[in-house]
């Protein structure tokens, strides 16, 4: 199980429970699929994290993100799909009955890393 | 330039009159195959963005649900995009399967090998001394009709359109200036509802619905809604409108007063700013060209671009979205969403914009949670006609310009 870099491991948590994906759809679903109290703990431990985050990635380019930091972009990147929602509904998804998200097909815009796998 | 209360937008456009419309243009299988074979098979159809094909030999395929064509865009070796029907002119096999790709130097059928270069010639056949005649200059793929402008990339299944795209296009032609270069596809998705194009249309150029299904938008106004006032909060009005022979723009306000959120805030700290989230202060500033925020309306937040016949296009500030519908049946549509935003710098930049990308799509799937009932509950049985606001003028228009359009093609009345 890849962890986070040192100063974040009290984020590791987040990367267990599988927050930490590279795609926009898995984390899209992985945070409709979630409890109320999942997406509030997620939202409330990573908020005062996020500058930190931030400043931790802004030394790499995109292109140049090394492998073992990857899992913390992924899990910054579930943070900020789950905020917009969480910060209107406090709620994992849009109220019931909400559009399915299977029904909207995501045409990945993959990361440079994923480019050269090709 | 805002309509005094007093004045209602009908007053600018008194041809297109007050009276309710007929609901057949969304229920009726007659309707939709005139609208086929008169709109969509004889209108210029917007199917991507020049930066889908960048480079000499990069191509990608569009299939045309209604009427049926399986289109492959291509860049030539000459640099030249062009548009071809995706059909081997050798047995009508079809030549491309996969969606898209790049760096091809040209395609070769997969059922006999004929291969064509990169600008759709036939260039080779296998064992061809055993064909009798073959005019291999007359056997390049069938072309269709393709031009860029600001660049979306147009076709029209006409072989011979009644109107040049720079016609077609009117007065948005010279409107643009660039706006739309220099931003890159930032998320993708498609979406096939069992709906009629229009439903979507409509919903997506009027605000009269934002303050009832959109609580996430930041337009309205949670607390007030708590409260029970009334929809007639200034920033769910439409503070300017324009009718064009066929296209039509509304421009939706923000509300400068709302206060920002943590992670809005966030955003703002890392530069990751669109007028989606947060309006522009003031006067339009001076960078915008003529076709974005028209009115120049303070506190604008976007425009609402309804290019004829079914493409949407959002025009914010650092951030665009188009939404083209693709109708496969009367009531069954494919749809294409598309957000383009600034090129990120940095990787908190990066991480910001993917909340701009999550709002926009719950922001869809909410018109579409709401269009989809809609479709089902329109039954010629239940209601013949609609009734449509001064707010809604812009609906009326989509439906006057499509039944112009029906009865007396694109060189009737429509075209001065």
């Amino acid at each position: 199980m890849a962890s986070l870099p040192d100063e974040f491991t009290d984020l590791d948590r987040f990367v267990t429970a599988g927050w930490a994906l590279p795609g926009s759809a898995e984390r899209w679903k992985r945070r409709v699929t979630s409890s109320t109290e999942e997406v509030k703990d997620l939202y409330e431990t990573l908020l005062p994290r996020m500058d930190a985050i931030m400043t931790y990635l802004d030394r790499y380019l995109l292109a140049d993100l090394p492998e073992t930091d990857r899992p913390l972009l992924y899990l910054a990147l579930a943070f900020m799909d789950v905020a917009p929602t969480w910060e209107v509904f406090q709620a994992a998804d849009l109220p019931e009955p909400a559009f399915e998200i299977e029904r909207m097909h995501m045409v990945e815009r993959p990361f440079p890393w994923e480019e050269r796998a090709w | 330039m805002n309509q005094p209360a007093n004045e209602q937008w009908i007053r600018n456009y008194p041809d297109l009159g007050t009276e309710q419309l007929s609901t057949d243009a969304a229920t009726s299988p007659e309707f939709f195959e005139r609208e086929r074979d008169q709109v969509f098979r004889r209108s210029w159809l917007v199917v991507g963005r020049q930066q889908d094909v960048a480079d000499s030999g990069d191509w990608f395929l569009k299939e045309v649900p209604s009427p049926k064509a399986s289109v492959l865009v291509m860049r030539g070796d000459d640099g030249v995009i062009r548009a071809f029907y995706n059909t081997c002119k050798h047995r009508g096999s079809k030549l491309v399967h996969k969606n898209c790709g790049s760096g091809v130097k040209g395609f070769s059928c997969p059922l006999h090998g004929w291969v064509y270069d990169s600008s759709g010639n036939l260039a080779f056949v296998p064992d061809e001394n055993e064909f009798y005649q073959l005019d291999k200059p007359a056997l390049g793929l069938t072309k269709i009709n393709c031009e860029v402008w600001e660049g979306f990339i147009f076709i029209n299944l006409d072989p011979q359109p009644q109107l040049t795209l720079k016609e077609f296009l009117g007065e948005i032609h010279d409107s643009y200036n660039g706006y739309f270069d220099g931003l890159e596809e930032a998320s993708h998705y498609t979406v096939t509802a069992d709906i009629n194009w229009k439903l979507l249309f409509d919903v997506s150029v009027e605000a009269y619905h934002v303050f009832s299904i959109h609580p996430i938008h930041p337009v309205s106004d949670e607390t007030e809604k708590e409260v029970g006032k009334p929809p007639e909060i200034p920033e769910i009005k439409l503070p300017h409108i324009v009718l064009h022979e066929l296209h039509r723009l509304v421009t939706v306000p923000g509300n400068p007063f709302r206060p920002q959120s943590p992670v809005e805030q966030l955003m703002i700290k890392y530069g990751v700013v669109s007028s989606f989230t947060f309006p522009e202060p003031g006067e339009k500033p001076a960078d915008l060209p003529v076709g974005v925020n028209p009115g120049n309306v303070p506190a604008w937040s976007f425009d609402v671009l309804g290019m004829f016949p079914n493409n949407v296009v959002l025009t914010g500030r650092g951030i665009y979205v188009t939404i083209v519908m693709w109708p496969e049946a009367v009531d069954k549509t494919f749809f294409d969403i598309r957000i383009y935003m600034k090129p990120v710098n940095n990787m908190a930049e990066r991480i910001c914009r993917e909340a701009i990308i999550a709002m926009t799509r719950d922001v869809m799937r909410e018109d579409f949670d709401h269009v989809e009932p809609q479709q089902s509950a329109l039954s010629p049985d239940a209601i013949q006609y609609i009734q449509l606001s001064d707010q809604e003028l812009a609906v009326r228009h989509g439906y006057a310009a499509l039944r112009k359009v029906m009865n007396e093609g694109f060189r009737g009345e429509l075209v001065k």
